[in-house]
């Protein structure tokens, strides 16, 4: 049963795995909290948000099997297995854009997008959401990919790791879902970085992106500039500029901007999630406590926005205090990846911890006002079961690489 | 090795990314946090306003003159309404419109929160629409003045949004308003209140104010001037009614007028009450004051005969005075200077008073400032200082020219000689009243109110005039006037028209010439009719004032205040006192 904890690295995973326990508990928590304020709220207003932590404990007990599933083996099999992963993960992918063409009873469309399939009943049925398993079925085969040196040492090289990114990002990206598309570059350039490709060569591909974002700009919807363009719209300033030269609002909000849509659509969940999080102050409202749990001031506090609630009820500190376990989580990742030496166990470990980081990353500094506001969740601790089981498997195969030497070295006397 | 050097700088990017997120949030919830904090707490308020309803305005015997009345207006919130459709044919029977009507109302609404079904429900259709989930009901005051223009002037109007602009509804805005209820409430997102949090002042309802107008007196002006203004082509015309021991007014008209129901289509030169605003030379009018200043100064005998110079009368200094329609007149008394109205005896009168005496009196009888009656607007006229004055000055003014006065300064001043003399002041106030019944002013506080106001307004002479004299004139100079000079003037003089069989009537006419407005010098053809009574002359119980101005003179019917103005003082005077005799008042 204990098994998985056998191996190498024994303080370094448990100390990993308490961090984990402690987001997952801490984000069931924040999900509670968010659906059954103190003091009791209007009517209607949370009935929804009254249920999600019940679903989040289920999917957390999954994730914990999950975990444990994948420490069965040893995590090269997973290698050797990758490309079908990889591939049936497409296929999946596939079959939702399918739906376009061809009504598909289990792909359900909501909020314009195809992002789950439906296994069961209409009233009670599970989703799951194929791009979530894609993240980890693509660090996967990148670093099954990447174990060999001649796959990414010379520029030409790297067309194979940017068409295994590529692939899926425009897969998910028709679906559409942004945010998880913009995860898989960084998680892609971290791997390259980790595995030795030539620095100058990820530098003049992000100088070929640099020179053809505007071209991009310009074929972007104007909900997805303003989305961008708010970060910088936050200050007073660049509001009065924009107010000042039409031009300049015309390129950042494809129109004319004015402060009563700032504030009732572009900037809005921006602004409120700011408040939130800033009206926390140093120790916070305290546990299920503060307007912002109360009323329903704070769209999608439950998932993308959960850390604008935590900071609301918990304060600086607990803002901080869930920054460090992340930290946690990253040093303990990156520690197994330098105590393994094969290349494939190293680059899984680094892919998926950058995967986390660059997830945590994006999804504080939206709530923080600091980047354009996407749909990627807080892993671990966001409400959403595929998301929580993908974090969980993941953290088992980090794991699972931190138990297996790459050789077997005979013991020392 | 080579690889791990990598990890390290990608750990060191990381903790690096970290370190800013934590910055960012050190800088909001530690720094900022003072300033977000007040905006997510104001952002969770709202305040509501209780419109507190606008007294009623009645005049001295309770009838209505403005009332403010409730209306239901039906509405929609299109941002809760799911399905328009549905609300729409559920409502239609409801207020008896169009289905289609309603969810065009809904559907095309800018305002999210709030869309007008229907101004001026019924109470049934109110309750049945309110239990439909997205409908609404708003009560709003609205101001009604059931007389229509009976009044207009003195009762004022509002704005659209209740607040008074003319009349006793700008003077008494503050009074009649009451005050709104403000409550705070907590919010949800989408703005509607939670739970009340502070109540920053209670609803208390404007209070009432009863007139001294008296409506059907009022009527009987307004009936009586309006007959006369329409058939001579009048530009304009007033006419006041006054209760001379109290400075009561009873009735002020004036015309051109407007209906306060429907501001907006009215004449904005309309809007302005002339009894109070308008200036003009009273010419006639202002004899007997002069005469009375004259006799009470001890300068002529009432009985004294002065040489009225056979119509011409010239003088260094003074240039030429002539009379009225060219009368050569020899030697006249004071009485009948008065009556026959003669100009040259009033001028050598005036010279006999002397500049100074001749100003204190007229300034007594409060000409050249405030009346202190309580309306907005009201002119001060105009009576130069005795350093001003010029050569001509001393033999104009006795006959009402080189000063301006209004109508209602006239009607003070002839107040004061029917009353034996003793100074009153115009009001239209009565008492205020709560909406419990309880008064919460009376007359008395309202004068005393008024006098520390007039008081401020008119500087240290009115405050010498209070202080020094309880009369302002003899009251045997006031009585001669009344019941010996000015009845003769109805009944034998100028004034025949005004006579009436039941009661003895006193009173003056006045044929003021306007000044060319392009030029120096008089219009020849532009007049103002005036004629000033009041009756019964033992015991003056009325008096009353027309003011006829630019009588059309090419109709042929005459411009004088004797043909023009007097007949229908009569009327006015003989409804009047009839309808008090009824009354038994």
């Amino acid at each position: 049963m204990y098994s998985f904890l056998k191996g190498r690295l024994i303080v370094v995973r448990l100390i990993l795995l308490t961090a984990v326990l402690a987001l997952v508990v801490v984000g069931i928590a924040a999900i509670y909290s968010v659906g059954h304020p103190a003091e009791s709220s209007p009517a209607g207003q949370t009935d929804d948000l009254a249920n999600f932590w019940k679903k989040q404990v289920i999917f957390a007990g999954l994730g914990v099997v999950g975990f444990i599933v994948v420490n069965l083996v040893n995590y090269r099999r997973f290698g050797m297995l990758s490309f079908w992963i990889y591939t049936s993960v497409l296929l999946l992918l596939a079959l939702l854009l399918l739906d376009k063409v061809v009504d598909i009873p289990f792909v359900p469309v909501i909020n314009n997008a195809r992002r789950w399939l439906r296994i069961g009943t209409a009233s009670r049925f599970l989703q799951v959401q194929p791009s979530e398993f894609c993240k980890l079925a693509f660090i996967l085969a990148l670093a099954w990919y990447l174990r060999y040196r001649s796959n990414y040492r010379s520029f030409r090289a790297l067309i194979g790791p940017f068409a295994l990114t590529l692939l899926p990002m425009v897969l998910i990206l028709l679906e559409p879902d942004l945010g998880t598309v913009l995860l898989m570059m960084p998680v892609l350039f971290a791997m390259l970085f980790v595995a030795g490709a030539k620095v100058k060569h990820l530098l003049i591909i992000v100088l070929m992106a640099v020179l053809v974002s505007p071209l991009l700009w310009h074929y972007m919807q104007p909900y997805q500039r303003t989305r961008i363009s708010s970060v910088l719209l936050q200050s007073r300033w660049v509001q009065e500029k924009v107010q000042q030269y039409p031009t300049l609002g015309k390129i950042l909000v494809g129109g004319k901007f004015t402060t009563k849509k700032w504030e009732n659509d572009w900037g809005y969940h921006l602004i409120r999630s700011k408040y939130a999080v800033a009206s926390g102050g140093a120790s916070g409202y305290g546990f299920r406590r503060g307007p912002f749990i109360k009323y329903d001031f704070l769209p999608y506090r439950q998932n993308d926005f959960i850390f604008a609630a935590i900071a609301h009820q918990w304060g600086f500190l607990g803002a901080a205090a869930l920054l460090g376990l992340y930290a946690i989580i990253i040093a303990c990742g990156l520690d197994i990846a330098v105590h393994n030496t094969d290349p494939f166990g190293r680059l899984l470990a680094v892919g998926i911890v950058a995967m986390f980081a660059v997830e945590v990353i994006v999804n504080v500094s939206m709530t923080l006002g600091l980047m354009p506001i996407t749909g990627l969740t807080l892993p671990l601790v966001s409400y959403g079961g595929s998301s929580l089981l993908v974090s969980m498997v993941s953290v088992g195969l980090l794991n699972n690489v931190g138990r297996y030497r790459p050789f077997s070295v005979a013991r020392k006397p | 090795m080579k690889s791990v050097r990598f990890i390290t700088i990608f750990l060191l990017f990381l903790i690096a990314a970290f370190l800013l997120l934590a910055g960012r949030c050190f800088y909001l919830q530690f720094l900022r946090n003072d300033y977000y904090y007040s905006i997510s707490t104001k952002q969770q308020q709202k305040r509501t306003t209780q419109k507190p309803q606008r007294g009623v305005i009645l005049d001295c015997r309770g009838r209505v003159l403005a009332a403010s009345n409730k209306i239901q207006t039906i509405f929609a919130e299109p941002r809760i309404i799911k399905r328009p459709k549905s609300i729409s044919t559920k409502l239609a029977p409801i207020m008896d419109m169009g289905a289609h009507e309603i969810c065009k109302l809904i559907t095309e609404s800018k305002n999210p929160g709030f869309v007008k079904i229907k101004v001026g429900a019924e109470p049934n259709q109110c309750t049945a629409a309110g239990k439909i989930y997205g409908i609404g009901v708003q009560s709003d005051w609205q101001r009604y003045y059931p007389m229509g223009p009976l009044a207009a002037h003195v009762v004022g109007f509002t704005s659209v949004d209740n607040q008074g602009l003319g009349g006793i509804e700008l003077q008494y805005d503050k009074e009649l308003a009451g005050s709104a209820g403000q409550n705070t409430f907590f919010a949800d997102s989408l703005r509607r209140p939670i739970r009340l949090k502070q109540q920053s002042s209670v609803l208390s309802d404007g209070v009432g104010i009863i007139l001294t107008l008296d409506a059907t007196i009022q009527q009987f002006a307004r009936a009586e001037l309006l007959k006369q203004y329409e058939s001579y082509e009048a530009e304009s015309a007033v006419a006041i009614v006054a209760e001379p021991a109290t400075g009561a007014i009873l009735a002020m008209v004036s015309l051109p007028c407007f209906d306060p129901n429907d501001i907006r289509s009215a004449e904005p030169n309309n809007l302005r009450n002339r009894a109070i605003t308008d200036q003009f030379e009273p010419g006639s009018l202002l004899k007997p004051i002069a005469a009375a200043i004259a006799i009470d100064a001890g300068v002529v005998e009432p009985n004294e005969k002065i040489f009225c110079e056979y119509g011409n009368y010239r003088g260094k200094g003074f240039g030429r005075i002539g009379e009225y329609g060219d009368h050569r007149f020899g030697n006249l008394t004071v009485r009948q200077i008065l009556v026959r109205s003669s100009n040259i005896g009033m001028a050598k009168i005036g010279q006999r008073t002397g500049k100074e005496t001749l100003y204190r009196g007229l300034k007594l009888f409060g000409f050249g400032q405030k009346t202190g009656i309580d309306l907005p607007g009201e002119a001060d006229g105009l009576l130069w200082p005795v350093k001003k004055w010029t050569g001509y000055s001393i033999t104009r003014i006795p006959f009402g020219q080189e000063i301006s006065v209004t109508a209602i300064q006239l009607v003070r001043a002839f107040c004061v000689l029917a009353n034996g003399g003793r100074p009153v002041r115009p009001f239209l106030v009565k008492a205020m009243v709560g909406n419990d019944g309880q008064l919460v002013a009376r007359r008395s506080s309202l004068v005393a109110r008024a006098a520390s106001h007039g008081a401020r307004v008119t500087g240290h002479e009115s405050r010498n005039r209070a202080s020094a004299v309880g009369f302002i004139i003899k009251p045997e100079v006031a009585r001669w006037i009344v019941t010996d000079a000015l009845v003769g003037v109805v009944n034998e003089g100028t004034g025949r028209k005004a006579a009436l069989e039941k009661w003895q009537v006193f009173g003056k006419t006045g044929t003021a010439q306007l000044a060319k407005s392009e030029s120096r010098g008089y219009s020849d053809s532009d007049y103002v009719a005036s004629f000033i009574a009041g009756a019964p002359a033992r015991n003056p119980a009325v008096v009353v004032l027309v003011s006829i101005r630019k009588p059309n003179i090419k109709l042929g019917k005459g411009y004088t205040g004797g043909t023009v103005a007097a007949p229908v003082v009569a009327k006015i005077l003989e409804r009047t006192l009839n309808y008090l005799e009824n009354r038994g008042l």
